[in-house]
């Protein structure tokens, strides 16, 4: 999309939030005028999941610190699909006391793309930008013909919110707050000071503050430098007006390169990788979810996205899983942008690290997920009036934007319960790196939701083509037939990264040939067959592969006992075809 | 140099118990087995090793509680046992020792001996000084079954001996999108796991003379009776794929869900997804008393060993990924490699904790623990525990072994079978009809509790040698003691008190890991002068320093301290505190020293200038 109809989609969005309309295939309001936080968001998950029962589940996946249910809003036909353990009856059943294990859900058979928000519970622009997701998907099934086709073969999760205390306490308490709450509470206080219902920044002279007021803005607080002299009645201490709780980055606990391997310390957060409660629900969800074929994990600020790995260089990242992320991935997300460079808009994370305990490494070593970090929101590419501008008029003009959007206060006089005379105004809470409500929210959210179903288009697709049988023989009721199909993955990519290498609960795809137990005899060695990873119809600049495998069966049937094909991929989906003979 | 001796010391040992006395009962009488009898011939179950333990805690109330530490995935408690005398404080205030057994599901002999020594510790207690004492003093915390969904599931119902291992979370092992379809079955339903054979013309298995078991044919000899080919393990083709066996219960090991640097290779889930790992880990990761640990696990007769960091530069031949340690005895530590300097300590007490577990357990040989993932790792790296794998009992066992060369053959199974154990050991040969198969012969093989662990009647005779291991070591907590102090006068009015902190005991107060990860609780002295002034060291260092006084005599290396000082203190050490007083008149002058250590004990001392 070039700039021009962009900018007139915003209007035409601005357009209808100005006249407080909302999308008219939705049947659950949503708008973008002010953050929703835990409440809000819970509240539209629900609604959503009450307007779509057909398409939505809404699980609680476990509980935060602070006891608070982390959501996740699955979004697929919940009609369609199947898993091999639906199709395939055991010829015995355990008898011990510990029974088979319940089948798979339905759910398992199909591709998934998961989008999660709040790792960081300050980073409350990944919340919305899932809302916005799940508001478009929803109301988009039956009118759009992708998301439609999407919904009825694959399933999209929806985790708006991790770090759920964190959520709560930056926007509900007006504490921004970007750890999770492992101390469970650390508020000294938590009040809006001066009663203007938002809550900002508080400055209070003091001798030996840190700050001055900026002579050429006194609406700004600069840092006094080192080797300045400030007289002692113009130094000034900031802080803010709401504390948050003491915690620990949940996006350092992840069990991957947690350790640093050569001093044998901890690298990551907390006491060990998972040792926050908020990290042990994001893994179970993982691995009891290897459906989940790609992972985008919304974070601010910097207008960047961030792919594996963030522990080590790319020599530690797959040919070719590299080549999908940076030539695929990337250069979709550099169109979107308009980006002149690629890697001004999409890098290792390593670039800017070492980070160690991500998940989004965690996610890509251990699991052989394709993972992102969309750093949502850098004012200087969405602002146009900073188009251009650096140093103090930069620094001036966000303030002068931020405070034509209310996210920016004059400074005013009140007191405070332990500074006593103090000021309360500058930048609002969340303000200082999140897109703020409205237009800049807006526009986010439109493009993220482009990039999204972009990565979703490319997901694998398992199909049985060709099938064919031969009758070899035929001894009165009993018939050996030949029976061979081709297993295609009809989706851009591979059916798995190249990274799965040596992930223990990955497997290659595999196909089934399936009938009553008692009827069929199958007589080529294996009812199924190991297919390894099938290649996808796109193409990865400097790789190629087959995304066609044969399969064929020799098998003894009686009567005419029906025969199906079950074609499954652990992150690619299952189909099943009937057999005709 | 003048020097004053030591005119009246009070030494006090705040810790002494308030129960009565141990009974004085002869060498040769029981010493309290009659109290709690229990038949240590069979294996016991999960509920009966339950309500033994219930049963325990109830008659040893005053040093043994009872409590759940959390369920497993099916829903069963796991039970710890705490066993400490109450009376003389809480359990977290005393060195304590871990042990769990039986992580692995089938290796529930590790369950026999967690519980064979709560037994034999509580029954002791009021007939040995030993026990006595050293129970009022530390702690011992006992999990006999961790992993309690699969062992109950392996003693209750027919498995191999290597099945079930894991926790009951379903994994696809065979990589065919089933979950956990395909495991082991009791074909016959004589309540044994056998091997199936099928007759074939072409099978190179015969059954032997003795009629006990399948013996190969070997190529090119002449064989005219029935000859058999082997189906595998006892059980049917679940799935229908072709393949036996191929997918069985559970499939996330344990015992590489610990946190410390965990990684792909090891782990498949993530640090400790399986609820009996991360219910025990709960408890166990808070409790800062906890020194040392061990993990039962079985085969091989092995002590392995938690050994610290490796220094960067090695004078010694690593030989940490050699198979074994090349030992010219039995007993002396072999170190794998060179320690880095930060973790001297921790090395020379991993060495004596090892030489100390050799010479109980005798035919045990020493190997250092694996890394990542395993228990011993995250204990030593995450806690500073010092931390054992005790691999039990021998494939290869030495009940079996009559030629002592330290294999057993199938002969000398077959042997012991007939000779120790009776034929109940063996299932032979018998003809079954197979729903897939048709007309099979199963049998050929020794019963479970042969081959990994050891047959009831064996349970006790390792479980004693194990009881007074971890007991041996609950005896080498560390204990505090001040002792020897000496006064001397170094200048008018000055006067110098040197006493000594010492531990007879091979474990410190802290280990130097634990230091490192601040886990350790730091031993505490204070110290009050009367009559006279203390005066504060000029240096907070807390390395020992050697003075010269006024007359040019030396003393002995001392640390330098005042009112209160903070230290940790080594295994089998005596370090020396020097105190300054002012006074102008030392007849009068008392100096007192309070040394209250969590994991050392409590003990004060008064100390007249004059």
């Amino acid at each position: 999309m070039n700039l021009k109809i962009r900018s007139i989609v915003v209007v035409m969005v601005l357009l209808l939030f100005t006249s407080g309309a909302t999308y008219a295939a939705s049947k659950v309001a949503i708008s973008f005028d002010k953050y929703h936080g835990y409440t809000g968001t819970v509240d539209y998950l629900k609604a959503v999941n009450k307007a779509y029962p057909n398409i939505t589940d809404l699980v609680e996946i476990g509980r935060s610190t602070q006891n608070r249910p982390i959501y996740v809003l699955a979004i697929t036909n919940k009609k369609t699909g199947t898993t091999l353990d639906l199709e395939k009856t055991l010829v015995y059943e355990r008898k011990l006391e510990v029974p088979n294990p319940p089948k798979q859900p339905a759910e398992q058979g199909k591709a998934g793309y998961l989008i999660t928000g709040c790792t960081h519970g300050n980073e409350v622009t990944g919340n919305e930008v899932c809302l916005y997701f799940i508001d478009q998907m929803v109301s988009g099934y039956g009118t759009d013909p992708f998301i439609t086709n999407f919904i009825d073969t694959k399933v999209a999760y929806v985790i708006p919110a991790i770090n759920v205390d964190g959520l709560y306490n930056s926007v509900q308490l007006g504490a921004p707050q970007r750890v999770n709450s492992m101390n469970q509470v650390g508020t000294p206080f938590r009040q809006d000071v001066n009663k203007d219902g938002k809550y900002s920044q508080v400055r209070y002279k003091d001798p030996n503050g840190g700050y001055k007021i900026d002579p050429a803005n006194p609406l700004r607080m600069v840092r006094i430098g080192r080797n300045e002299t400030v007289p002692a009645d113009q130094r000034y201490s900031v802080t803010i007006e709401a504390l948050p709780d003491a915690g620990i980055d949940l996006n350092r606990n992840f069990p991957e390169a947690w350790w640093n391997t050569r001093t044998l310390m901890p690298a990551g957060s907390g006491d060990y990788a998972t040792s926050a409660i908020e990290t042990q629900v994001m893994c179970e969800f993982i691995v009891s979810h290897p459906n989940i074929f790609m992972v985008n994990e919304y974070h601010t600020q910097g207008g960047h996205v961030y792919r594996p790995l963030g522990s080590a260089s790319d020599q530690s990242v797959k040919p070719r899983d590299l080549a999908v992320y940076d030539q695929i991935l990337g250069k979709k997300y550099q169109e979107l942008f308009g980006a002149e460079k690629l890697e001004n808009v999409w890098k290792g994370s390593f670039a800017d690290g070492p980070y160690y305990g991500l998940f989004l490494d965690w996610l890509y070593v251990q699991n052989g997920i394709y993972s992102m970090v969309t750093e949502l929101w850098n004012p200087s590419q969405e602002i146009p009036s900073l188009k251009g501008l650096s140093g103090n008029d930069y620094q001036n003009a966000l303030i002068n934007y931020a405070k034509s959007k209310g996210m920016y206060l004059d400074w005013t006089k009140a007191k405070h319960p332990t500074y006593g005379d103090c000021e309360v105004g500058g930048w609002v809470a969340l303000a200082n790196n999140n897109a703020y409500p409205g237009e800049n929210v807006l526009n986010i959210c439109e493009r993220q939701f482009a990039f999204d179903t972009y990565c979703m288009s490319l997901m694998p697709e398992m199909a049985i083509e060709n099938v064919k049988v031969e009758t070899i023989s035929r001894v009165g009721n009993t018939r050996v037939l030949s029976v061979t199909a081709d297993i295609v993955n009809k989706g851009f990519l591979p059916t798995s990264p190249q990274g799965t290498d040596g992930v223990a609960l990955c497997r290659g795809d595999v196909a089934w040939l399936i009938g009553a137990n008692n009827k069929i005899t199958i007589l080529s060695s294996n009812a199924n067959e190991k297919l390894g990873n099938l290649y996808g119809t796109g193409t990865i600049p400097g790789f190629s592969g087959n995304n066609r495998s044969t399969v064929k069966w020799t098998v003894a049937v009686e009567g005419n006992e029906p025969l199906k094909i079950v074609a499954s991929s652990l992150k690619g989906g299952t189909v099943v075809q009937n057999v005709k003979y | 140099m003048k020097k004053y001796l030591l005119l009246a010391v009070t030494l006090l040992l705040i810790c002494l118990p308030a129960t009565a006395q141990p009974n004085k009962v002869a060498f040769g009488d029981a010493h309290g087995e009659n109290d709690f009898v229990i038949n240590w011939k069979q294996y016991y179950t999960y509920d009966q090793i339950a309500d033994i333990m219930h049963k325990l805690a109830k008659q040893y109330s005053d040093i043994c509680k009872i409590e759940s530490i959390g369920k497993s995935r099916m829903g069963r408690d796991q039970w710890v046992l705490t066993i400490t005398n109450f009376k003389t404080g809480k359990d977290t205030d005393k060195p304590a020792i871990w042990v769990d057994g039986a992580i692995h599901g089938n290796e529930v002999n590790g369950s026999m001996d967690a519980l064979y020594l709560a037994w034999y510790v509580l029954t002791r207690y009021k007939y040995d000084p030993d026990v006595y004492e050293t129970v009022n003093r530390t702690t011992l915390y006992i999990l006999p079954m961790f992993n309690v969904d699969a062992n109950d599931s392996y003693l209750r119902f027919p498995n191999t001996e290597s099945n079930p291992r894991e926790p009951f979370r379903p994994v696809d092992d065979d990589k065919d999108g089933l979950f956990d379809e395909d495991m082991t079955e009791d074909v016959d339903g004589d309540g044994d796991i056998s091997t199936m054979y099928i007759e074939d013309p072409n099978g190179n298995y015969r059954i032997s003379d003795d009629g006990l078991r399948f013996v190969t044919i070997p190529a090119g000899s002449v064989w005219d009776g029935k000859r058999y080919r082997s189906l595998g393990t006892e059980g049917y083709d679940n799935d229908g794929d072709g393949r036996m066996n191929d997918d069985d219960l559970g499939g996330i090991d344990p015992n590489r869900l610990f946190p410390f640097d965990f990684r792909k290779s090891m782990g498949k889930t993530y640090p400790l997804s399986e609820p009996v790992v991360r219910n025990m880990w709960n408890f166990v990761y808070p409790r800062k008393n906890i020194l040392v640990d061990f993990n039962y696990h079985n085969v091989g007769r092995e002590v392995m060993f938690q050994y610290p960091p490796a220094a960067a530069v090695q004078r010694t031949p690593n030989t940490r990924y050699a198979a074994a340690p090349v030992v010219t005895d039995n007993f002396t530590f072999k170190k794998p490699y060179d320690v880095d300097a930060a973790y001297q300590h921790d090395a020379d007490v991993m060495g004596k904790f090892v030489t100390n577990a050799l010479y109980t357990l005798k035919d045990y040989h020493q190997i250092p623990a694996n890394e990542y993932g395993e228990t011993p790792s995250s204990m030593y790296y995450l806690k500073g525990v010092y931390s054992v794998l005790i691999e039990l009992y021998d494939g290869n066992s030495p009940y079996a072994d009559t030629d002592g060369d330290g294999r057993v053959t199938t002969d000398e199974y077959i042997r012991w079978v007939k000779n120790d154990l009776g034929e109940d050991a063996w299932v032979k040969p018998h003809e079954v009809d197979h729903p897939q198969f048709g007309k099979i012969m199963i049998g050929g093989t020794y019963k479970k509790h042969i081959g990994r662990t050891p047959p009831p009647r064996y349970i006790e005779d390792e479980a004693y040698r194990q009881s007074r291991l971890v007991f041996n070591m609950l005896r080498e907590l560390p204990k505090l003691e001040l002792k020897n102090p000496v006064v001397n006068k170094v200048a008018n009015g000055v006067y110098q008190v040197e006493v000594d902190v010492v531990n007879d005991k091979i474990f410190p107060t802290a280990s130097d890991r634990a230091i490192m990860m601040k886990q350790n609780t730091p031993d505490v002295m204070t110290a009050s002068v009367s009559g006279g002034t203390l005066i504060e060291p000029v240096s907070s260092s807390m390395a020992a320093t050697t003075t010269s006084y006024g007359g040019g005599g030396i003393t002995k290396a001392a640390v330098s301290v005042g009112s209160k000082a903070e230290f940790r203190t080594k295994g089998n050490s005596v370090t020396t505190y020097r105190y300054t007083i002012a006074t102008s008149n030392p007849a009068n002058t008392t100096l007192t020293i309070n040394l209250n250590s969590k994991m050392g004990g409590n003990s004060s001392l008064k100390v007249k200038l004059q």
